[in-house]
Protein backbone atom coordinates (compact mmCIF):
# COMPACT_ATOMS: atom_id res chain seq x y z
CA UNK A 1 0.00 0.00 0.00
CA UNK A 2 2.78 2.50 1.24
CA UNK A 3 5.16 1.63 -2.08
CA UNK A 4 1.71 1.90 -4.29
CA UNK A 5 1.23 5.53 -2.91
CA UNK A 6 5.11 6.63 -3.21
CA UNK A 7 4.80 4.84 -6.85
CA UNK A 8 1.45 6.77 -7.52
CA UNK A 9 3.40 10.16 -6.91
CA UNK A 10 6.58 9.68 -8.14
CA UNK A 11 8.48 12.64 -6.97
CA UNK A 12 5.83 14.71 -9.34
CA UNK A 13 5.29 18.45 -7.04
CA UNK A 14 2.10 19.40 -9.28
CA UNK A 15 3.14 22.86 -9.42
CA UNK A 16 3.58 24.25 -12.95
CA UNK A 17 5.57 26.64 -14.26
CA UNK A 18 3.99 29.97 -14.58
CA UNK A 19 3.59 31.06 -18.29
CA UNK A 20 5.64 30.44 -20.89
CA UNK A 21 9.35 31.00 -20.36
CA UNK A 22 9.31 32.61 -17.10
CA UNK A 23 12.91 31.93 -16.03
CA UNK A 24 13.83 33.77 -19.19
CA UNK A 25 11.87 36.04 -18.16
CA UNK A 26 12.64 36.85 -14.49
CA UNK A 27 16.63 36.46 -15.34
CA UNK A 28 16.17 39.71 -17.87
CA UNK A 29 14.01 40.96 -15.50
CA UNK A 30 16.41 40.55 -12.81
CA UNK A 31 19.44 42.29 -14.99
CA UNK A 32 17.13 45.46 -15.16
CA UNK A 33 16.49 45.34 -11.09
CA UNK A 34 20.07 45.12 -10.29
CA UNK A 35 21.14 48.72 -8.82
CA UNK A 36 24.95 49.68 -8.94
CA UNK A 37 27.33 48.13 -6.98
CA UNK A 38 30.31 50.53 -5.07
CA UNK A 39 33.19 47.92 -4.97
CA UNK A 40 35.39 49.33 -2.40
CA UNK A 41 39.38 50.90 -3.70
CA UNK A 42 41.93 49.07 -3.35
CA UNK A 43 44.60 51.07 -0.86
CA UNK A 44 47.64 52.01 -2.60
CA UNK A 45 50.63 49.98 -1.54
CA UNK A 46 53.38 53.39 -0.12
CA UNK A 47 57.00 53.34 0.87
CA UNK A 48 56.03 53.90 4.12
CA UNK A 49 52.95 50.99 4.32
CA UNK A 50 56.24 48.61 3.42
CA UNK A 51 57.94 49.69 6.14
CA UNK A 52 55.37 50.57 8.90
CA UNK A 53 55.81 47.53 10.71
CA UNK A 54 59.32 47.26 11.27
CA UNK A 55 59.64 51.37 11.85
CA UNK A 56 57.38 50.66 14.83
CA UNK A 57 58.56 47.17 16.30
CA UNK A 58 62.27 49.37 16.04
CA UNK A 59 60.62 52.78 17.81
CA UNK A 60 59.48 49.88 20.67
CA UNK A 61 61.97 48.45 21.65
CA UNK A 62 63.81 51.56 21.69
CA UNK A 63 60.95 52.46 23.80
CA UNK A 64 61.29 49.42 26.31
CA UNK A 65 65.27 50.21 26.51
CA UNK A 66 64.74 53.50 27.89
CA UNK A 67 62.16 52.65 30.03
CA UNK A 68 64.69 50.21 31.50
CA UNK A 69 67.20 52.36 32.23
CA UNK A 70 65.02 55.03 33.38
CA UNK A 71 63.68 52.93 35.56
CA UNK A 72 66.09 50.45 37.66
CA UNK A 73 67.55 52.85 40.24
CA UNK A 74 69.36 50.03 41.71
CA UNK A 75 71.50 49.20 39.20
CA UNK A 76 72.30 53.08 38.85
CA UNK A 77 73.13 53.31 42.65
CA UNK A 78 75.57 50.50 42.54
CA UNK A 79 77.42 52.29 39.38
CA UNK A 80 77.56 55.78 41.45
CA UNK A 81 79.00 53.74 44.95
CA UNK A 82 81.20 52.31 42.96
CA UNK A 83 82.39 54.92 40.79
CA UNK A 84 82.98 57.00 43.96
CA UNK A 85 84.42 54.01 45.90
CA UNK A 86 87.32 53.81 42.73
CA UNK A 87 88.13 57.33 43.00
CA UNK A 88 88.36 57.47 46.66
CA UNK A 89 91.15 54.57 46.41
CA UNK A 90 92.65 56.52 43.67
CA UNK A 91 93.47 59.58 45.95
CA UNK A 92 94.44 57.83 49.06
CA UNK A 93 97.40 55.87 46.87
CA UNK A 94 98.16 59.22 45.15
CA UNK A 95 98.72 60.90 48.53
CA UNK A 96 100.18 57.77 50.44
CA UNK A 97 102.86 56.91 47.18
CA UNK A 98 103.54 60.47 47.08
CA UNK A 99 104.18 61.21 50.72
CA UNK A 100 103.90 64.88 50.31
CA UNK A 101 103.72 66.79 53.93
CA UNK A 102 103.06 70.83 53.77
CA UNK A 103 107.30 71.48 53.55
CA UNK A 104 107.00 69.79 50.45
CA UNK A 105 104.27 71.84 49.26
CA UNK A 106 106.22 75.25 50.57
CA UNK A 107 109.47 74.04 48.81
CA UNK A 108 107.79 73.54 45.82
CA UNK A 109 105.61 76.53 45.41
CA UNK A 110 109.06 78.94 46.55
CA UNK A 111 110.84 77.54 43.41
CA UNK A 112 108.22 77.59 41.04
CA UNK A 113 107.32 81.25 42.44
CA UNK A 114 111.03 82.71 43.47
CA UNK A 115 110.08 83.46 46.42
CA UNK B 1 30.98 34.80 -23.81
CA UNK B 2 31.24 30.94 -23.15
CA UNK B 3 27.43 29.64 -22.73
CA UNK B 4 28.90 27.00 -20.26
CA UNK B 5 28.67 27.62 -16.82
CA UNK B 6 31.88 27.15 -15.03
CA UNK B 7 31.73 28.51 -10.87
CA UNK B 8 35.37 29.10 -10.46
CA UNK B 9 35.70 31.54 -13.45
CA UNK B 10 32.09 32.86 -12.60
CA UNK B 11 33.01 33.71 -8.66
CA UNK B 12 36.63 35.27 -10.02
CA UNK B 13 34.38 37.61 -12.65
CA UNK B 14 32.03 38.20 -9.68
CA UNK B 15 35.07 39.76 -8.16
CA UNK B 16 35.86 42.26 -10.64
CA UNK B 17 34.00 45.49 -11.02
CA UNK B 18 34.09 45.53 -14.76
CA UNK B 19 32.55 41.67 -14.95
CA UNK B 20 30.40 41.21 -12.17
CA UNK B 21 26.96 41.91 -13.55
CA UNK B 22 27.24 40.14 -16.61
CA UNK B 23 28.65 37.15 -14.11
CA UNK B 24 25.80 37.41 -11.77
CA UNK B 25 22.79 37.18 -14.51
CA UNK B 26 24.79 34.26 -15.71
CA UNK B 27 24.10 33.25 -11.77
CA UNK B 28 20.64 34.11 -12.11
CA UNK B 29 19.62 31.97 -15.19
CA UNK B 30 22.12 28.74 -13.58
CA UNK B 31 20.00 29.21 -10.17
CA UNK B 32 16.69 30.71 -10.82
CA UNK B 33 14.81 27.91 -11.34
CA UNK B 34 15.89 25.42 -8.84
CA UNK B 35 16.04 27.86 -6.28
CA UNK B 36 11.92 29.32 -7.34
CA UNK B 37 10.76 25.41 -7.03
CA UNK B 38 12.70 25.25 -3.71
CA UNK B 39 10.65 28.34 -2.52
CA UNK B 40 7.51 27.72 -4.38
CA UNK B 41 7.21 24.32 -2.53
CA UNK B 42 7.20 25.85 0.83
CA UNK B 43 4.94 28.96 0.17
CA UNK B 44 2.47 27.94 -2.29
CA UNK B 45 1.68 30.91 -3.94
CA UNK B 46 3.38 31.89 -7.70
CA UNK B 47 3.50 35.70 -6.69
CA UNK B 48 4.98 35.25 -3.01
CA UNK B 49 7.95 32.90 -4.73
CA UNK B 50 8.44 35.12 -7.29
CA UNK B 51 8.96 37.99 -4.87
CA UNK B 52 11.23 36.09 -2.79
CA UNK B 53 13.08 34.82 -5.44
CA UNK B 54 13.47 38.32 -6.58
CA UNK B 55 14.65 39.24 -2.60
CA UNK B 56 17.34 36.21 -2.90
CA UNK B 57 18.85 37.73 -5.76
CA UNK B 58 18.96 41.32 -4.44
CA UNK B 59 20.30 40.06 -1.40
CA UNK B 60 23.08 38.12 -3.46
CA UNK B 61 23.80 40.93 -5.13
CA UNK B 62 24.05 43.48 -2.21
CA UNK B 63 26.56 41.04 -1.07
CA UNK B 64 28.35 39.38 -3.57
CA UNK B 65 31.57 41.53 -3.02
CA UNK B 66 31.86 40.00 0.40
CA UNK B 67 31.65 36.34 -1.00
CA UNK B 68 34.96 34.70 -1.26
CA UNK B 69 33.80 31.11 -2.53
CA UNK B 70 34.62 29.60 0.70
CA UNK B 71 31.52 28.01 0.44
CA UNK B 72 29.76 26.73 -2.87
CA UNK B 73 27.89 29.63 -4.62
CA UNK B 74 24.51 27.46 -4.94
CA UNK B 75 24.35 26.74 -0.88
CA UNK B 76 25.10 30.47 -0.39
CA UNK B 77 22.41 31.48 -2.22
CA UNK B 78 20.31 28.62 -1.06
CA UNK B 79 20.75 29.59 2.24
CA UNK B 80 19.95 33.23 1.59
CA UNK B 81 16.16 31.70 -0.16
CA UNK B 82 15.55 29.45 2.73
CA UNK B 83 16.26 32.41 5.13
CA UNK B 84 13.66 34.61 2.64
CA UNK B 85 11.36 32.41 2.81
CA UNK B 86 11.44 31.03 6.44
CA UNK B 87 10.82 34.81 7.42
CA UNK B 88 8.31 35.00 5.42
CA UNK B 89 6.50 32.54 6.23
CA UNK B 90 6.75 33.59 10.37
CA UNK B 91 5.24 36.45 8.90
CA UNK B 92 2.51 34.77 7.52
CA UNK B 93 2.30 32.77 10.50
CA UNK B 94 1.26 36.18 12.84
CA UNK B 95 -0.94 37.53 10.07
CA UNK B 96 -3.09 34.20 10.04
CA UNK B 97 -2.66 33.68 13.77
CA UNK B 98 -0.78 30.06 13.71
CA UNK B 99 0.47 29.50 17.11
CA UNK B 100 3.81 28.37 17.63
CA UNK B 101 3.17 24.52 17.43
CA UNK B 102 0.28 24.63 14.75
CA UNK B 103 -0.29 23.75 11.31
CA UNK B 104 0.06 25.71 8.38
CA UNK B 105 -3.11 24.82 7.47
CA UNK B 106 -3.24 28.71 5.16
CA UNK B 107 -0.90 26.93 3.15
CA UNK B 108 -3.33 24.22 2.08
CA UNK B 109 -6.11 26.69 1.67
CA UNK B 110 -3.85 28.70 -0.70
CA UNK B 111 -2.86 25.53 -2.62
CA UNK B 112 -6.33 24.26 -3.07
CA UNK B 113 -7.40 27.65 -4.85
CA UNK B 114 -3.62 28.04 -6.89
CA UNK B 115 -4.07 28.16 -10.34
CA UNK B 116 -0.53 27.09 -10.87
CA UNK B 117 -0.98 23.87 -9.12
CA UNK B 118 -2.15 20.52 -11.68
CA UNK B 119 -1.39 17.70 -9.90
CA UNK B 120 -3.27 14.61 -9.72
CA UNK B 121 -5.21 13.60 -6.16
CA UNK B 122 -2.33 11.82 -5.21
CA UNK B 123 0.05 14.84 -5.33
CA UNK B 124 -2.76 17.04 -3.98
CA UNK B 125 -2.94 14.72 -1.04
CA UNK B 126 1.35 14.37 -0.67
CA UNK B 127 0.70 17.99 -0.76
CA UNK B 128 -1.30 18.68 2.26
CA UNK B 129 0.95 15.89 4.17
CA UNK B 130 3.57 17.69 3.76
CA UNK B 131 2.10 21.20 5.03
CA UNK B 132 1.57 19.75 7.95
CA UNK B 133 4.89 18.35 8.78
CA UNK B 134 6.88 20.78 11.44
CA UNK B 135 8.87 23.72 8.88
CA UNK B 136 11.91 21.68 8.88
CA UNK B 137 11.10 18.69 8.13
CA UNK B 138 9.41 20.29 5.51
CA UNK B 139 12.30 21.53 3.99
CA UNK B 140 14.31 18.40 4.24
CA UNK B 141 11.34 15.82 2.55
CA UNK B 142 11.33 19.03 -0.25
CA UNK B 143 15.34 18.63 -0.80
CA UNK B 144 15.44 14.61 -0.67
CA UNK B 145 12.36 13.94 -2.20
CA UNK B 146 11.17 16.35 -4.89
CA UNK B 147 14.96 17.89 -5.78
CA UNK B 148 16.61 14.40 -5.02
CA UNK B 149 18.98 16.36 -2.72
CA UNK B 150 22.17 14.61 -1.34
CA UNK B 151 22.29 14.62 2.19
CA UNK B 152 25.75 15.82 2.38
CA UNK B 153 24.73 18.97 0.03
CA UNK B 154 21.57 19.70 2.55
CA UNK B 155 23.82 19.16 5.72
CA UNK B 156 26.23 21.99 4.23
CA UNK B 157 23.02 24.33 3.43
CA UNK B 158 21.10 23.95 6.89
CA UNK B 159 23.80 23.21 9.20
CA UNK B 160 22.32 20.00 10.41
CA UNK B 161 24.42 16.66 10.51
CA UNK B 162 23.58 14.17 8.13
CA UNK B 163 22.15 11.52 10.54
CA UNK B 164 19.89 14.36 12.30
CA UNK B 165 18.39 14.88 8.44
CA UNK B 166 18.17 11.46 7.72
CA UNK B 167 16.22 10.67 11.08
CA UNK B 168 14.04 14.43 10.18
CA UNK B 169 13.88 12.56 6.57
CA UNK B 170 12.52 9.13 8.16
CA UNK B 171 10.06 11.12 10.71
CA UNK B 172 8.94 13.30 8.15
CA UNK B 173 7.88 9.74 5.36
CA UNK B 174 6.32 8.21 8.39
CA UNK B 175 4.06 11.08 9.54
CA UNK B 176 3.28 11.48 5.37
CA UNK B 177 2.60 7.93 5.18
CA UNK B 178 0.15 8.02 8.39
CA UNK B 179 -2.14 11.00 6.58
CA UNK B 180 -2.04 9.23 3.61
CA UNK B 181 -3.14 6.20 4.59
CA UNK B 182 -5.73 7.87 7.13
CA UNK B 183 -6.94 9.92 4.17
CA UNK B 184 -7.72 6.61 1.83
Amino acid sequence: MKNEIWQKIDRKHGFTEPGKDYFERFAARMEEQLPELEFPQKPKITLWSHIQTWVYMAAMFVGIALMIRIFSPARNQDDLLAKEQSQEAFYDELIWTSCVDNGDVYIYLADAYDY
Amino acid sequence: MSSVYNEEVIVARLQDPRHCREAFTQVVKQYSESLYWQIRKMVVSHDDADDLLQNTFLKAWQNIIYFRGDARLSTWLYRIAINETLTFLARQRQQNNVPLDGEDSFLIEQLESDEWFDGDEAQRLLQEAVFRLPEKQRLIFNMHYFDEMKYEDISRILGTSVGALKASYHHAVKKIEEYLTSTN
